[in-house]
């Protein structure tokens, strides 16, 4: 059966524009790529440098995301506390917010004279602005929301009753979670993590911004492209194509949820 | 008494309040109409719901007493409850979702394996037990329910519609199985359903819920006899007359009277069944004493019994056989007499 479409013809022309707009650069990096010496840029010590860095802030980021984020979103699905919404509404404000703005908010709460940094620097000698762990907090303050609102998402979505059956068997809540709930809401927090681990990934402002731009301490990928791209274009391409292979294997992943049979 | 249950709450728009006990052993039915309560019921004495005011109490424990604010929560009752959709964890093989709840309450591994696997034989699924929900028939899903309510062996069993999931095929099957299973269980049991079949197959005592209240209580065989609400007697598929009694005449309203071959006083049922009731295209001679004009308002065929409807002063559902129907040819409308003989008519005290 073909259905007889109903669609304005005029919408052809902006479009198929769109389409063009959105693609002609990604088809501008390709063309413009190296391929003769991509091996050696990707295997040179400032990019793989580069790469660890990103991997272990990223991942670094996805872990905090998880341990603080899961339990976070349990609550707002599950728990109808006072001031339930304005909670879910500051807790994915840095979703909206110019990351740039994030980073001076993360300096002025956690830098070594901000509101909890001083405390932090006194108490124990902990400092975080231009260290990679400072780096993980700007990609977890920006990626986080990410992951919340997806496992919010799953678990409104799921069958709770699951959750009254294991009840009945004689499981407690925490027993229940790890045995019932976490098994079921499984695919949400794939697409959490994969969405919050992009996101930390490719993150810029609040890092640059918080913890600075340190080679082998900071000084993750899109920092790295931004500052080879004065130096040293075709490394700034080869960095790119990582992040663009990254991206599109994210997409890849996450299709069935996106584009359920599209 | 085993189960001892007040309970009262509310929940959207329906306004609970039973009081139900079950004796050790015995089998208890819950039958209504849909949004009569069974559902919400069930799930109040599981403690999956809180009561608004009651108690609950089983083989003398308290299990909820909202008056002194006791309360066992839902995983420390001894019960067993199977989901109307079952609600097999789909994560699971058939084993594990049968060896939760002994591992839930701390039975060891190896131990939890040996008893989930046993009694997946027992319900004769030993070679499914790898399998997941998904793979499962639904009178398969159904006996993986019920060992998984069962395994650890708890004092009450509450099952929910347990076979209104399935098809009408194997519908038959599986509830004779359930009913051997059911056998073999020496607790507390209480089932939900809104299938008179089913209900007046498996029941030792049948409750009616209807709109969150108990309409009638008794054995299969008295609640059809005596049925005390329209919903039952639709379901019995009797007449149900109600009104008031002096003497042999019962008059229900309107005028109409209804002549018994007892002698009664005060509010009372009349049952009188459809087979009892005689169809004329004149009015009748002799002997009844009950007769009343009406018209044929809709023929149903039931098995080899034609259903009529009359429709008049006093609607009155007869049933007559094919030959019987095409004679007086009902199909055809128009004015009939129905008559019933004093002596066919049981009534009961309301």
């Amino acid at each position: 059966m073909t259905t007889r479409s109903r669609a304005p013809r005029l919408f052809a022309v902006p479009a198929a524009l769109a389409v063009a707009f959105l693609t002609v650069p990604l088809v501008g990096l390709l063309a413009r790529t190296p391929w003769g010496s991509i091996g050696t840029e990707l295997t040179s010590p400032r990019v793989l440098e580069a790469l660890r860095l990103s991997l272990v802030c990223s991942l670094g980021a996805v872990a905090v995301s998880v341990v603080l984020g899961v339990p976070l979103a349990f609550l707002l699905a599950r728990v109808a506390f006072p001031g339930r919404n304005l909670v879910r509404a500051l807790t994915t404000l840095p979703m909206v917010l110019p990351p740039v703005v994030g980073g001076v908010a993360l300096l002025l709460a956690f830098g070594r004279r901000g509101l909890v940094g001083q405390w932090l620097d006194r108490a124990f000698g902990i400092t975080l602005p231009f260290t990679t762990a400072g780096a993980i907090l700007a990609e977890a303050f920006v990626a986080m929301p990410f992951l919340v609102i997806t496992v919010e998402a799953g678990l409104r979505a799921m069958d709770r009753r699951y959750e009254d059956a294991a009840a009945t068997l004689g499981a407690g809540r925490w027993l229940t979670f790890r045995r019932v709930t976490l098994p079921l809401i499984g695919p949400s927090l794939f697409a959490g993590m994969a969405l919050c681990w992009a996101r930390a990934l490719g993150e810029f402002g609040a890092t640059i911004t918080f913890a600075g731009n340190l080679p082998g301490v900071t000084q993750t990928m899109p920092l790295a492209v931004y500052i080879a791209l004065e130096t040293d274009l075709e490394a700034a391409i080869a960095l790119s194509l990582v992040l663009l292979a990254i991206s599109l294997v994210v997409l890849v992943a996450l299709r069935d949820r996106w584009f359920p049979t599209a | 008494m085993s189960l001892e249950a007040r309970v009262e709450l509310r929940l959207g728009q329906l306004a609970l309040e039973v009081e139900l006990a079950v004796a050790t052993g015995e089998l208890v039915v819950l039958l209504g109409p849909n949004g009569a309560g069974k559902t919400t019921l069930l799930r109040a004495l599981a403690g999956l719901l809180a009561l608004d005011r009651g108690r609950v109490a089983l083989d003398g424990q308290v299990l909820e007493d909202a008056a002194t604010g006791a309360w066992v929560p839902t995983e420390r009752r001894p019960i067993g409850f199977v989901f109307q959709d079952y609600l097999l964890f789909p994560h699971l093989s058939a084993l594990e979702n049968v060896a939760f709840g002994l591992r839930a309450r701390g039975v060891g591994r190896d131990e939890a394996r040996r008893r989930a696997a046993a009694w997946l034989e027992r319900v004769g699924l030993a070679g499914h037990a790898g399998a997941r929900p998904r793979a499962l028939s639904g009178g398969q899903a159904q006996r993986v329910a019920l060992a998984r309510a069962m395994v650890a062996d708890p004092r009450l069993l509450l099952l929910d519609e347990p076979l209104a999931a399935l098809d009408a095929a194997t519908r038959t099957e599986v509830r004779r199985d359930l009913r051997r299973h059911l056998a073999s269980f020496d607790g507390t049991r209480l089932l939900v359903t809104h299938d008179p079949l089913e209900a007046m197959a498996l029941a030792d005592r049948l409750v009616v819920l209807e709109g969150g209240r108990v309409t009638q209580t008794g054995g299969p065989a008295e609640v059809s006899a005596r049925p005390r609400s329209r919903y039952v007697a639709e379901l019995v598929g009797v007449n149900l007359f109600r009104g008031r009694a002096a003497g042999p005449a019962v008059e229900l309203g309107g005028g109409a009277v209804l002549v018994t071959a007892g002698d009664h006083d005060g509010e009372v049922y009349a049952a009188v069944h459809p087979h009892a009731v005689a169809l004329h295209r004149h009015r009748p001679e002799g002997t009844p004493r009950n007769v009343w004009a009406g018209t044929a308002d809709t023929l149903d065929v039931v098995g080899d019994r034609v259903r009529v409807r009359v429709a008049g002063p006093v609607p009155i559902v007869a049933e007559v056989t094919p030959a019987a129907a095409s004679e007086l040819r009902l199909a055809d409308g128009g004015p009939v007499w129905a008559s019933v003989k004093a002596t066919e008519v049981t009534v009961y005290p309301a």
